[in-house]
């Protein structure tokens, strides 16, 4: 009987951090995932030449995986320490899956013209971008950082 | 506290999306550019003054994308398939400012005596397969650098293809002091340039003594065949039958040199 109240409280407890964290997922999942999805179909026309290669498909999807997973489970441990605590390991996260995904800034790709032996090599400079991206994060590791510290002391001045 | 944590939220959220709708734009921009055709590059046009051969290829870009495209750097570099480095060249535009267009001609030059100089005759007489480096350089808002490259390979049409001198074995008594001896000169133009000019034969004989010679005007066209039978003079005394031919071309393609060995 004890179990079940238990139980009941938690579950009472944790239905609205949880619903929160599904629709902030999935949420996150439409604006990381299906939306640039749906961008670059409508940019580049299947067929097209300039389609993005495969191994950016691969990190784009892992981009999404990254921001759901953390921003579900920031939403589950809201209120609790660990909330700060994923809030800043998704910015330090995020830093490093930059510089991976951006190969540093320096971008290289190889298209093959259709139906002809040649191919064309691109090479972009995107560090301009990963500074801009890092430093985007680094607020975000700076505002958890603060919250973190917030939290701390209010629950010091509770005690 | 609360207002810096709310005001450092605000400000990562409207980085964000700033940072976000900068790259994708700014990475579109040039790919909206090729997918709706505003770069165009006409057809390349051949031409050929003061011993140098010139490729002209024109192109323009209408810039209809989101950004300024500057520091436009177009560079060809033409090798032979040893990799020996025939020309280089280099066009630069500063900037085609958003909503803006261009129109320029890169050409690509190579002058005789360059060839002559590198060791790269066998390209007048041999058709070849040359190698063509194309790359492009530019900078999308003045902020991303991007460079796209490509070689191409092609083929070369030489302009004396088959260049050939035929001696007749036996001369024929044209007076008392000299004999005639009959020859065949031939050539194929494969080069997309006229070749015109004045062909000067020497002949020699094996004790590279001169004992004649013949001159003419030659011309054949893009693409024709040049084959003429000439008649050289000669005294018996100093033909032995065998010896050498210097062929001197001076024309359009400038002036150029071969020796043939006859008997």
């Amino acid at each position: 009987m004890a179990d079940e109240g238990n139980l009941k409280s938690f579950l009472k407890k944790i239905t609205p951090n949880a619903t929160k964290a599904v629709l902030k997922g999935f949420i996150m999942f439409l604006l990381t995932y299906l939306l640039p999805t749906l961008v670059v179909e409508a940019l580049l026309p299947y067929g097209s030449p300039f389609g993005l290669p495969s191994e950016y498909t691969t990190l784009l999807y892992a981009f999404s995986a990254i921001v759901v997973f953390f921003t579900v489970v920031t939403e589950l441990f809201s209120g609790t320490i660990l909330q700060h605590a994923f809030s800043i390991g998704r910015a330090i996260v995020l830093i490093v899956y930059f510089i991976y995904a951006l190969n540093g800034g320096i971008f290289t790709s190889t298209f093959q013209i259709p139906e002809q032996p040649q191919a064309i090599h691109v090479l972009a400079d995107l560090r301009a971008f990963l500074a801009m991206l890092i430093f985007v994060n680094l607020l975000g590791f700076a505002k958890a950082m603060l919250e973190a510290i917030s939290f701390l002391s209010g629950k010091a001045e509770l005690e | 506290m609360r207002q810096s944590i709310r005001a450092l939220g605000w400000a990562s959220k409207i980085l964000w999306i700033a940072t976000a709708a900068f790259m994708v734009t700014s990475l579109y921009s040039p790919l909206k550019l090729l997918l709706e055709r505003q770069v165009d590059i006409g057809s390349p046009q051949p031409s050929f003054s003061n011993e140098t051969m010139t490729v002209s290829v024109p192109f323009s870009v209408n810039n209809t994308g989101f950004y300024d495209i500057s520091d436009v750097e177009i560079a060809t570099s033409v090798t032979d398939c040893g990799g020996t480095l025939i020309s280089t060249s280099t066009t630069s535009v500063e900037n085609i400012p958003r909503g803006g267009s261009v129109n320029e001609t890169h050409s690509i030059s190579v002058s005789v005596d360059d060839v002559i100089l590198k060791n790269l005759t066998y390209l007048l007489s041999n058709d070849a397969v040359i190698v063509l480096d194309v790359s492009v350089g530019l900078r999308i808002a003045h902020v991303i650098p991007l460079k796209v490259s490509a070689r191409v390979n092609m083929s070369w049409g030489a302009p004396f293809y088959n260049a050939s001198l035929r001696l007749a074995d036996v001369p024929e008594p044209y007076n008392s002091t000299h004999y005639t001896v009959s020859a065949w000169a031939s050539f194929e133009n494969h080069s997309p340039f006229d070749v015109n000019g004045t062909l000067r034969l020497e002949i020699f004989n094996e004790r590279e003594d001169f004992i004649g010679r013949w001159m003419d005007q030659v011309s054949a066209p893009s693409g024709g065949t040049y084959s003429e039978k000439v008649t050289i003079y000669v005294r018996p005394a100093e033909f032995s039958g065998a010896g050498e031919v210097h062929a001197r071309f001076v024309g359009s393609l400038g002036s150029l040199e071969w020796w043939f060995t006859y008997g």
